[in-house]
């Protein structure tokens, strides 16, 4: 009989206690925490990549055309793929109204000679201005000495030789358009009537029109450059200057480059279908490669959409509810919410003060709490056993484990 | 008659092995349980200790040592509890025994055997300690088998928790299991068996709650 009331006054006492324990909202009882996975936050380069396929095209394509007024077509002198530079031959016509060609050829060449002067006197004035040797004196602080700081001309100068260089080219291209229409003229005034138009530009015939469909022919000029297509969710994330990882696997080529441009108009406004946005890539000089690139080589474009070098990072498996488990100095467990970055494979960034090298627990149990002491287990693993006498103050480490209770 | 011991079997058939132990001129087998219960005890500390148990005083700091520095710590205090295992064994088999025998003059031999017993059902409160902390994240003072939860609500003096922690209901099992083998094979007067017993408790429970408040900084003095 009594052993029954023992009974019940034992289970009522255990009861009792599991109450408290279940229901302490105000922290009465100290809780500890058992830790057995932890690690640190580490530091990593993150970055957030866009993959698409491109394509290398030309950059500019330029059109001729033929007025049918102006004679009779009579015959191409190049083909399609034939490389011409400026002033060569493209087609001859016969001419109908040998008046009206001269008179037509008369303005071509006034307004090349005009265009001419201008380059011309442009290249008189940059060839006048030089580049001044500026130095700048500062005034120190305590007001009785000055400092001399001679600019930098370097970066002007080398501006102003690349401007002179491309007015020289330039200049040449116009003096041999001109010397053309004067061969022209001549060949009208010696009463031939027939005309050979020569090309304006240094490039490559890339479409030639048999059937004298306008544009006549379209010339490429030599360089190439990456292009694309971006779909809305792609257009409104990438943006100019993102650097972009070229591959070509055919040719087994990898090159950098960035985004030069990107259309602001798809190529047909779809409602009912996705629509496409073209992305272009400038990358580094492709002539000095040992491989030729083609136009209509294929590379997969790789876009760099975000980077974050040396973020504190985690593993996405570390956090619970936007949060992680810091262990802290003073031996607590404690959460500390976070605000995610870029994530890269199962790498997060945590973009908060959360310092390189702070533990977090892994193993994240319900009996987490805020606050409450850790302990870990012993990882006989992790000890390197030739060094263990020399741990510092062992002995009061031995005196901690004789003196717990 | 001799006494064949046998430390489990007292705790089933009480009646007949206290019988038989009064009867008996020879305790028969006692250094050998002895050593046995002795090697239990080192193992069952070892083995707490090698989980984490009890070393909340080491984790302050401990996020600034390196992987090797913080589980050579562990290891040394893990040295250390072990040491504790035999000590607190050594001490629970002989000290009791000994203070009860002027008391009660009771055999000397005899007493140690109830100690024996004693120490077994002490080594059993221990390894329930294990999944309460390691699960349930509570340390020993704060078993719901313990008057350690009442007092933490009560209270905010760490000492006077720590002393009703060790009150536990495995305790009182203890003093009523001394209580009955003392009352059976001694004439001694039932309220000085009572009042001692109760004494010798007090006492444990007064030196467990002071050897837990040994913290991190009483260690640094001492070492400094």
């Amino acid at each position: 009989m009594r052993k029954k009331w023992l009974v019940v006054g034992i289970i009522l006492f255990i009861s009792l206690n599991t109450c408290l324990i279940l229901f302490d909202n105000d922290d009465h009882i100290d809780r500890l925490v058992f830790v057995d996975k932890w690690d640190k936050v580490f530091e990593e380069d993150l970055y957030e990549y866009l993959e698409k396929d491109s394509v290398f095209d030309y950059i500019h394509e330029h059109n001729v055309y033929f007025d049918e007024l102006s004679g009779d077509f009579e015959q191409f002198l190049v083909e399609e793929g034939s490389k011409v530079s400026v002033g060569d031959a493209l087609y001859t016509y016969d001419v109908r109204d040998i008046a009206e060609a001269k008179a037509s050829l008369e303005e071509k060449a006034q307004q090349l000679k005009d265009d001419i002067v201008t380059v011309e006197a442009a290249l008189t004035k940059i060839n006048m201005t030089t580049v001044e040797n500026d130095t700048i004196s500062v005034l120190l602080p305590d007001e009785e000495q000055t400092v001399e700081i001679p600019q930098d001309t370097s970066e002007a100068n080398m501006l102003k030789t690349q401007f002179i260089i491309e007015q020289e080219k330039e200049l040449e291209r116009l003096q041999a358009r001109l010397a053309a229409v004067k061969a022209d003229t001549a060949s009208l005034d010696r009463e031939e009537e027939t005309i050979t138009v020569t090309s304006p530009y240094d490039g490559t015939v890339i479409k030639i029109s048999e059937s004298l469909e306008p544009p006549l022919m379209t010339i490429a000029e030599p360089q190439l450059q990456a292009r694309g297509i971006l779909t809305e969710q792609d257009r409104m994330i990438v943006n100019l200057d993102m650097p972009v990882q070229l591959r070509l696997t055919a040719q087994n080529v990898t090159l950098d480059g960035t985004i030069s441009a990107m259309n602001d108009q798809p190529e047909q406004v779809e409602l009912e279908d996705s629509n496409h946005y073209s992305f272009f890539v400038e990358t580094e000089a492709l002539e000095q490669l040992d491989v030729p690139i083609l136009p209509g080589y294929h590379a997969d474009a790789t876009i760099t959409l975000k980077e974050s070098l040396s973020a504190s990072t985690i593993e996405a498996s570390w956090l619970f509810d936007q949060s992680i488990w810091k262990m802290t100095s003073a031996g607590t467990v404690e959460s500390q919410k976070v605000e995610r970055g870029i994530q890269m494979g199962s790498s997060v960034e945590i973009i908060d003060e959360v310092e390189p090298g702070t533990w977090v627990a892994i193993d994240v149990s319900d009996q987490f709490q805020e606050g409450a002491q850790f302990i870990t287990p012993l990882k006989l693993g992790k000890i390197k056993w030739h060094d263990i006498g020399q741990t510092g103050n062992w002995k009061r480490h031995v005196v901690a484990g004789l003196l717990a209770r | 008659m001799t006494y064949r011991a046998n430390v489990f079997k007292v705790l089933f058939r009480m009646d007949d092995h206290l019988f038989r132990i009064k009867q008996a001129e020879k305790m028969h087998n006692i250094w050998l349980s002895m050593l046995w219960l002795i090697a239990l005890s080192i193992g069952v500390y070892a083995i707490m200790a090698s989980k984490g148990m009890g070393t909340t005083i080491l984790s302050q700091g401990a996020v600034w040592l390196s992987a090797h520095e913080y589980e050579a710590v562990k290891f040394w205090f893990v040295i250390g509890r072990t040491g504790f295992g035999f000590i607190f064994a050594v001490c629970v088999i002989f000290i009791p025994s000994l203070i009860l025998h002027y008391i009660t003059k009771i055999p000397y031999q005899k007493l140690l055997y109830m100690q024996l017993v004693v120490l077994l059902l002490l080594l059993l409160e221990r390894i329930i300690w294990i999944p309460l902390t390691l699960y349930a994240g509570l340390d020993w003072y704060a078993s719901p088998l313990s008057l350690g939860l009442i007092a933490s609500y009560l209270t905010d003096v760490s000492w006077v928790i720590y002393f009703f922690g060790a009150i536990s209901l495995i305790q009182f099992g203890v003093i009523w299991f001394q209580m009955t083998f003392i009352k059976r094979l001694s004439t001694v007067n039932a309220h000085w068996i009572w009042t001692s017993i109760i004494l010798l408790h007090l006492c444990q429970w007064a030196l467990a709650a002071t050897l837990a408040s040994v913290d991190d900084n009483m260690l640094g003095r001492w070492f400094r």
